[in-house]
C-alpha cells in the first residue's frame, strides 16, 4: 500500500495544454476512479503515475519517492490485451515473466546457472496459483492470449500485474469493450483484488457509474472550466473529488441503486462530464469532499501566458 | 417469395455471381487446386503452341531441315533432362544437375547463414532503440535501393572469383529488405506493451530478446522468405561472371551452344527448388508461430 502524490503537475505537448497544475494526494489503500470526459486527461494522469510519461510541471511521487520512469513500484492494466500480453507466449510464460524478470538477475538468466532454474520453477507456481486466483481456468494456462476470451484476457492482465505485487495498481478502462457479464466480473475481481483498502489503485474509466461504483473516491476531471471573473482557464482540472458509496461498501449490494450512488453519479456528471447546461465551470464550483482534496487554484499568470 | 420475384425480373446474365470478382466468395480446397493449375496449363499450352509455330516455320525456311533451338519440343527437354540428370561432371564425376545444385545451394545456405544473423540483429536495434535506427535508417534505406546484380561485377572485380564474391552478392540481394523488415516489424512493436515489461524489472536487453524478437520472429521469417526471389537471382547472377560449378555457371555454359533443351530444365529445376523452400518456411511459420495474424 503506497501513498500517491501529485504535486501541482502541469503537462503541456506543443500547442496544447492538457493538465493545469493537478493536485491530488492519495493516501493508501485508496480505489481511485478517474472520469472525465474523452481528451480530458484521464490517461495522461495515469501515464504520469505509471511512469510513462513526465510532467511538464511539479511531480508524481509514491511513497515519496518521484516517479522517473517505469518502474516495478506501479503495475499496469490496459484496456487492450495486445499492450498487456506478449502474443508470443502462454498465458503462463506471460504472468511467470513478470516474477522471473523482479526474482533473478540478468547474469543468472542468461547464463541459465541453477539459481535461474529454481526461480523459474517459482515463478510458474506462483503464476498457475495468481492465475487460479483471478478465476481462470487451469486448462487456461498453456493457450495463447488470442485464443482467450476478453474477459479472460483481462483476468490474465490482473495477474500480471500483480505478480510483482507493485506498491500501486494502475488500470486504463479495463472493462471497456467488455459484455456487461464479463465487465462486473472483472469489476469484482478488482474490488476483491483490493478488498477494502489492501492496495492502492488508481481506476480510469470513462463510465461515470462503473467509477462510482468502484471507487472509493472519484475524481472528475475537465478542461471545461473558468475563472471566477470568466476568464478562460486552459488545461484539465479536478473539478469534483468525492467521497462515493462506492467500492466495499457497495461491494455487496451491487444493484442496490440506492439514493446515496445516484447522488455520486449526478454530482460527478453535472460537475465534470456536463457542467451547468455546458457552461463553463466556475473554480468556485468544484466539488471537494473528499478530506485529502486540495484545490490549487491555476496562476493566472501562466494561464493567460498560453 | 419476395426474392424469387425479383430474381425473375432480372436478366439471366445479371443473376450470375461471378466468383472472381466478389470479396465474400472463398474457393475450396479442390476449387483453389484446380483453379492454381489452370494458369500452368495455359502457359504450357501456349509454349507447345508457339514452338509449333516456330518449328514449322523453320522447316519452311531451312528446305525441310528443323533448326528451331529456342523453343525445343516437350520431348527434346525432356531428353535435356535426361541428359542434365545423367552426364557426369568430367571433374567429380558426378552427375552435373547435382554437382551445379550442391555448388548454388551451398553458396545460397552460406550467404544465409552469413547474412541473416548480422541483417536481423541490426533490424532489431535500429526498431527497438530510436538512437540506432535515426543512425542506420537512413543509410540502409538509401543502401537498399542500388541495384544489387549491378554489384555483382564490382564484387568480382574486389574479391577475386573465389566463393566469397558470390556469397556477398547473395548478402547483398536480401540484406537491406531484411534488415528493413526486421527493423519495421520491431519499431511497431507497440510502446506500451514494452512500458508494460519494463514495470516487471526486465531489463533492456531481456525485453529486446525475450518480448521484442520473439514477437517479430514470424515477420522476419517471412521477409527471409521475400528475399529468396532477390538473393537467387544475385547468385545466378554472379554464377554467370565468375564460375566453376553452379546453376548459373552451367546455364551460361549452356547457353553459348544455344541448347535450350537443357537450359529450360535448369530454370524449372531452380523454380521448383525455390518453391519448395518458399513452402517449407510457410509451413515453418504456421506450425511454429501459431499466433501470428490472430486477432
Amino acid at each position: 500500500m503506497s501513498n500517491i502524490l501529485f504535486h501541482e503537475v502541469g503537462m503541456r505537448f506543443p500547442g496544447r495544454t492538457i493538465l493545469n497544475r493537478v493536485h491530488l494526494p492519495v493516501s493508501a489503500g485508496e480505489l481511485v476512479t478517474a472520469v472525465g470526459p474523452s481528451g480530458c486527461g484521464k490517461s495522461t494522469l495515469l501515464n504520469l503515475l505509471f511512469g510513462a510519461l513526465s510532467p511538464s510541471l511539479g511531480s508524481v511521487a509514491i511513497d515519496g519517492e518521484e516517479v522517473s520512469g517505469v518502474s516495478t513500484k506501479a503495475g499496469i492494466v490496459y484496456q487492450d490485451y495486445r499492450l498487456n500480453l506478449m502474443p508470443h507466449a502462454t498465458v503462463l510464460d506471460n504472468v511467470a515473466l513478470g516474477y522471473e524478470g523482479l526474482h533473478s538477475n540478468l547474469s543468472e538468466r542468461l547464463l541459465l546457472l541453477p539459481s535461474y532454474w529454481r526461480i523459474r520453477r517459482e515463478a510458474r507456481e506462483r503464476a498457475r496459483a495468481l492465475l487460479a486466483d483471478v478465476g481462470l481456468p487451469t486448462d487456461a494456462e498453456r493457450k495463447y492470449p488470442h485464443e482467450l476470451s476478453g474477459g479472460m484476457q483481462q483476468r490474465v492482465a490482473i495477474a500480471l500485474a500483480l505478480i510483482t505485487e507493485p506498491k500501486v495498481l494502475v488500470m486504463d478502462e479495463p472493462c471497456s469493450g467488455l459484455d456487461e457479464t464479463t465487465r462486473r466480473g472483472i469489476q469484482d475481481l478488482v474490488l476483491e483484488k483490493w478488498d477494502g483498502g489492501k492496495m492502492t489503485i488508481f481506476f480510469v474509466s470513462h463510465d461515470l457509474r462503473e467509477a462510482v461504483f468502484l471507487g472509493s473516491r472519484v475524481i472528475g476531471l475537465s478542461q471545461h472550466w473558468t475563472y471566477d471573473d470568466g476568464a478562460t482557464g486552459n488545461g484539465a482540472l479536478v473539478v469534483v473529488d468525492i467521497e462515493t458509496p462506492g467500492g466495499r461498501q457497495m461491494h455487496d449490494q451491487r444493484y442496490k441503486l440506492d439514493s446515496a450512488f445516484l447522488d455520486a453519479v449526478e454530482l460527478v456528471r453535472r460537475t465534470a462530464i456536463e457542467p451547468n447546461g455546458h457552461k463553463p465551470l466556475k473554480l468556485s464550483e468544484r466539488v471537494t469532499t473528499h478530506s485529502d482534496a486540495v484545490p490549487v487554484e491555476p496562476r493566472a499568470k501562466e494561464v493567460s501566458h498560453e | 417469395m419476395q426474392t424469387s420475384a425479383s430474381s425473375t425480373k432480372r436478366p439471366w446474365w445479371k443473376r450470375i455471381r461471378n466468383p472472381f470478382l466478389r470479396t465474400d466468395c472463398v474457393p475450396t480446397r479442390t476449387i483453389a487446386a484446380i483453379l492454381a493449375i489452370i494458369p500452368f496449363l495455359v502457359l504450357c499450352g501456349t509454349y507447345i503452341h508457339k514452338a509449333k509455330q516456330r518449328h514449322a516455320a523453320s522447316i519452311v525456311e531451312n528446305d525441310g531441315i528443323d533448326k528451331e533451338r529456342i523453343m525445343p519440343y516437350p520431348k527434346q527437354i525432356l531428353a535435356g533432362v535426361k541428359t542434365i540428370a545423367l552426364k557426369e561432371d568430367m571433374r567429380l564425376k558426378q552427375p552435373i544437375l547435382k554437382v551445379d545444385t550442391i555448388a548454388s545451394g551451398k553458396r545460397l545456405l552460406w550467404a544465409y547463414a552469413y547474412g541473416v544473423g548480422i541483417a536481423v540483429l541490426l533490424g532489431l536495434h535500429m526498431g527497438a532503440f530510436p538512437y540506432c535506427g535515426a543512425m542506420f535508417g537512413p543509410v540502409i534505406r538509401v543502401l537498399g535501393f542500388v541495384p544489387p546484380i549491378l554489384i555483382s561485377p564490382v564484387l568480382v572485380i574486389a574479391f577475386g572469383i573465389d566463393e566469397l564474391p558470390k556469397i556477398m552478392a547473395v548478402i547483398i540481394g536480401f540484406f537491406f529488405s531484411v534488415t528493413l523488415a526486421t527493423y519495421n516489424a520491431a519499431s511497431e512493436v507497440p510502446m506500451k506493451l514494452i512500458q508494460g515489461k519494463q514495470s516487471l524489472g526486465l531489463s533492456q536487453f531481456e525485453i529486446l530478446y525475450r518480448v521484442i524478437l520473439p514477437g517479430i520472429a514470424p515477420k522476419v521469417v517471412t521477409a527471409i522468405r521475400e528475399s529468396l526471389q532477390m538473393g537467387v537471382a544475385c547468385l545466378m547472377a554472379a554464377e554467370f561472371l565468375a564460375a566453376a560449378a553452379g546453376i548459373g555457371y552451367r546455364v551460361y555454359l549452356l547457353k553459348r551452344n544455344m541448347l535450350m533443351e537443357q537450359i529450360i530444365p535448369y530454370v524449372l529445376w531452380v523454380a521448383l527448388l525455390c518453391f519448395i523452400i518458399d513452402r517449407l518456411l510457410g509451413l515453418w511459420i504456421s506450425w511454429r508461430y501459431p499466433w501470428f495474424n490472430k486477432k
